[in-house]
């Protein structure tokens, strides 16, 4: 078999960078595009130029000139284009840059934000709360990337229970704005807890997907409480601006959710052993007033057997004072004729046989006279 | 019969015997009849009396599991 022919890298590297350099249209130009993702320190100037369709890498070294541009001005840079053999990076280098009016990209975003905010979609009002156990999560974001890896890390370190699914799609590029509106619309009906929107950091034009009306509007719609997690803390979407919550980065949408779940639990357990405490003293101070109940049963119980106890007594008191015995033992007899008790001496009569009853004992008498 | 009636009953014929002329053999069988009622009472009272110290036993023995 024949072998291909092929250059290596740095052969192909060389090749372009001699085309470059050795073509003088490329050497003085002067380009027109919108200042974005600008970063300047000291002299140095660094930022993309970009129009509808494409978009460039600008660096200006020593730049000295009184206009120092704004995101999304329109402008006119002066310079040349250069090649780095080592990176293979196309870049163009500029001399010098004048503003030629705020750029249509900028301006196209500025309306559609007050346009939004006029239509309140902004609206605090409008916010989902948040779950109490937000168990189920999913991610809207580039499978690919590393903050699917940072939340799953994030979330599961401190908490195994909550299930975090991933929804791929594109964060950026043509089709990313599509992707992220059908995503969002599907998994709004899926019974998901929590839809996390994330992505990592990039420039303007990688975060302008999230700045979209479509994807805007479709974070609105959805009855799931969204939280949007994009780029780093300096970055603000409208997307940022439209969700439930934002989180400064991927990590700290994470760890929103594992506080979540963790203050609802704490608070539940907080809650049982106030009810716990509260049961438990409830249980002790009716124990207690059953106790002095039952004591104070116990004394009127004994005070009561004791004042009866005294009253049987001083009956039998007075019955030992009416006791007949009392009076045999006097010297009084009891007297009967046959059955009869003779009451009176009219009841009797002469030579009448007559039982007598007295202390110790009984006799039988004869009448033998009355008066 | 409930103690307190026969209390009752024992008042009764005390107050039977002193207010009204019986004769001897009344008195002696209602004097008779007070005092059974009377022990009666005694020992219904005794009987009670020993349920309460053991009542009293019980409740201390309570309270002094709920201290344990």
């Amino acid at each position: 078999m024949l072998e291909k022919e092929y250059l290596t890298v740095s052969e192909l590297n060389s090749y372009l960078y001699g085309i470059i350099e050795n073509d003088a249209l490329l050497w003085d130009l002067v380009v027109k595009g919108e200042i974005s993702g600008l970063s300047i320190h000291k002299e140095n100037l660094y930022c993309t130029l970009k129009d509808e369709n494409s978009q460039i890498s600008i660096c200006g070294f020593k730049l000295k000139q009184k206009y120092l541009p704004k995101e999304g001005d329109s402008v006119l840079i002066s310079g040349r284009i250069s090649y780095y053999i080592k990176t293979g990076k196309l870049s163009f280098i500029a001399t010098e840059i004048e503003l030629c009016g705020s750029g249509k990209q900028f301006d196209k975003f500025q309306e559609l934000k007050a346009r939004l905010t006029k239509e309140g979609l902004f609206d605090i009002t409008h916010k989902i709360l948040p779950p109490a156990f937000p168990q189920n999560i999913v991610v809207i974001t580039s499978k690919e990337g590393a903050v699917i890896k940072d939340i799953y890390k994030t979330i599961h370190k401190n908490n195994k229970q909550i299930a975090v699914s991933v929804y791929n799609v594109s964060v950026q590029g043509i089709s990313s704005v599509k992707e992220i509106v059908e995503a969002l619309s599907f998994l709004d009906k899926q019974n998901f807890d929590v839809i996390i929107l994330a992505r990592g950091g990039g420039s303007a034009e990688d975060l302008s997907a999230f700045n979209s009306e479509e994807v805007v509007r479709a974070i609105y719609a959805a009855k799931t409480f969204v939280i949007s997690a994009i780029g780093h803390e300096v970055d603000f979407t409208l997307s940022d601006a439209v969700s439930d919550l934002r989180c400064l980065t991927p990590t700290a949408a994470g760890e929103y959710i594992v506080s979540q779940y963790n203050n609802s639990i704490n608070r539940i357990f907080s809650s049982l052993q106030t009810i716990e405490k509260k049961v438990n003293m409830t249980i002790e101070s009716t124990k207690n007033l059953a106790i002095n109940c039952l004591k104070k049963i116990s004394l009127i119980a004994q005070f009561k057997i004791s004042s009866e106890e005294k009253n049987i007594y001083n009956l039998r008191k007075t019955l030992s004072l009416i006791n007949p015995q009392n009076l045999f033992n006097k010297g009084y007899f009891k007297i009967k004729k046959g059955d009869v008790n003779i009451c009176s001496v009219q009841d009797v009569c002469v030579n009448d046989i007559l039982n007598v009853y007295g202390n110790k004992g009984s006799f039988s008498a004869k009448v033998i006279d009355k008066d | 019969m409930s103690l307190e009636y026969n209390i009752e009953k024992i008042e009764s014929i005390a107050q039977k015997i002193e207010s009204e002329v019986l004769a001897i053999d009344d008195v002696l069988n209602l004097y008779e009849e007070a005092i059974l009622i009377s022990k009666d009472c005694l020992i219904t009272l005794s009987s009670q009396k020993g349920r309460l110290t053991e009542l009293n036993a019980s409740l201390e023995k309570l309270i002094i599991e709920d201290y344990d």
